[in-house]
């Protein structure tokens, strides 16, 4: 103790300035007596520094540290170093959070005669950070939200189904196929062959640039897809390019009938329902004609 | 038009000149498909049909099962000299059947019964 004793004799001035700091200081010894608290620090557990010397510094700063050996100034007592941190002060059933920062207090000999510890209140500075980070998630949720319906926009875009005759749907393919937007187009098709009634699709590729065995599967897929459906699926605009790369590959087409040019397609489309028209009307005579016998 | 009725309405065949429509009700099982496969090749040699309509419109879920059975359903059709039109799949069904790369082979699809009639002529 009679090394402290000489911090008893505090400069006026230093006093002054000590507790003109608007952040908590105070000194304890290696007791956790407290030695010395500026205005700023007892002001902040809501007392007076009369009312806090001479007491232990864990009756005076309630924090979930005291009396552990995690103490910040039993710490830097015991490593000689400097000690910073954040953590809660409780009193009146307040939290106060804090940051701090704790060193070791020595003598003239460099002997540890206690600690100096310093702090600051950061309840305004979390509050802000919380509103910044609060912030950025909405920017980010936002951003997420506006990308997502971008997508879902081409993805709408990039799919139409069209219904260019009676009956005759087609489908113009065009961009880079890939599994969700093949998916894609092969549910819109179905929905919409099962919405007009239609007994032709025509899936033109003049708009896809370039075919590799995935994208040729997905192809045929949706033209499966039709097939099942009971509506004829014919592809048109294969390019020399793309001709040549399924021959290459090795998919196998010999189920699915190719046009040339999409009108083409659409000629033999509409003669073909022309001409069904005709014998369903004889069918339908057929039957009537059956039932009246 | 003569009708036939499955015991607890699994199925229905109708022969409409030489034309059979057998209509599948979701409800069909193992025992049903079965009784199916047996009437309808007895009713094709009865009536003399060339053609046979299965309509599906009422069955929302196809699984590999009843696929295989449709699939043996058409080969014993052929046999018999008659062709099968598989008519009403749904959208969602065929996307089923076609990610989980299930094949049914030997047999013509319809939009509809009118379609498939359609078809027939």
């Amino acid at each position: 103790m009679s090394d402290l004793k000489d911090l008893d004799r505090v400069d006026p001035f230093l006093d002054q300035v000590i507790n003109a700091v608007p952040s908590g200081i105070f000194v304890i010894d290696k007791d956790h007596n407290i030695l010395m608290l500026n205005r700023a620090a007892a002001k902040m557990v809501g007392k007076s520094p009369g009312e806090c010397f001479d007491r232990k510094c864990w009756e005076i700063f309630n924090t979930p540290m005291c009396k552990t050996p995690d103490c910040t100034c039993h710490r830097a007592i015991k490593e000689d170093s400097t000690i910073r941190g954040l953590s809660v002060m409780h009193h009146n059933d307040r939290e106060v959070p804090i940051e701090y920062a704790a060193r070791p207090l020595k003598n003239v000999d460099g002997k540890i005669i206690g600690c100096v510890e310093h702090f600051i209140d950061i309840t305004d500075r979390l509050e802000k950070e919380r509103i910044i980070v609060k912030q950025q998630e909405g920017l980010l949720k936002q951003r997420e939200e506006d990308i997502r319906h971008l997508q879902e926009e081409i993805l709408e875009l990039s799919t139409p189904v069209i219904e260019i005759w009676d009956g005759i749907l087609a489908l113009p393919l065009v961009g880079t196929l890939d599994s969700h937007r093949a998916k894609l187009a092969t549910e819109r098709l179905l929905e919409a062959i099962e919405k007009t009634r239609s007994a032709f699709v025509i899936i033109d590729i003049t708009g896809v640039p370039a075919v590799d065995e995935e994208v040729a599967n997905h192809i045929l897929q949706t033209v499966d897809a039709a097939k099942l459906m009971g509506s004829k699926a014919v592809l048109t605009g294969i390019s020399p390019h793309i001709a040549k790369t399924m021959a290459q590959l090795g998919v196998d087409m010999s189920t699915i009938t190719v046009h040339g040019r999409m009108s083409d397609a659409l000629h033999m489309a509409i003669t073909e329902s022309t001409n069904r028209a005709l014998e369903y009307t004889n069918v339908q005579t057929w039957i009537t004609d059956n039932k009246k016998s | 038009m003569i009708s036939i009725k499955s015991a607890k309405n699994l199925f229905s065949i109708s022969a409409l000149g030489p034309i059979l429509l057998v209509k599948i009700e979701e409800t069909i099982d193992d025992e049903g498909i079965k009784n199916l496969t047996e009437t309808l090749s007895e009713s094709i040699v009865k009536y003399k049909s060339k053609a046979v309509i299965i309509d599906l419109a009422n069955v929302d879920i196809l699984d590999s099962y009843l696929a295989s059975h449709l699939e043996s359903l058409a080969y014993t059709t052929k046999l018999l000299q008659a062709e099968v039109i598989i008519s009403g799949l749904k959208g969602p069904t065929i996307i089923t059947l076609l990610e989980f790369d299930i094949k049914i082979e030997g047999v013509n699809f319809a939009l509809d019964v009118n379609h498939a009639l359609d078809q027939l002529s």
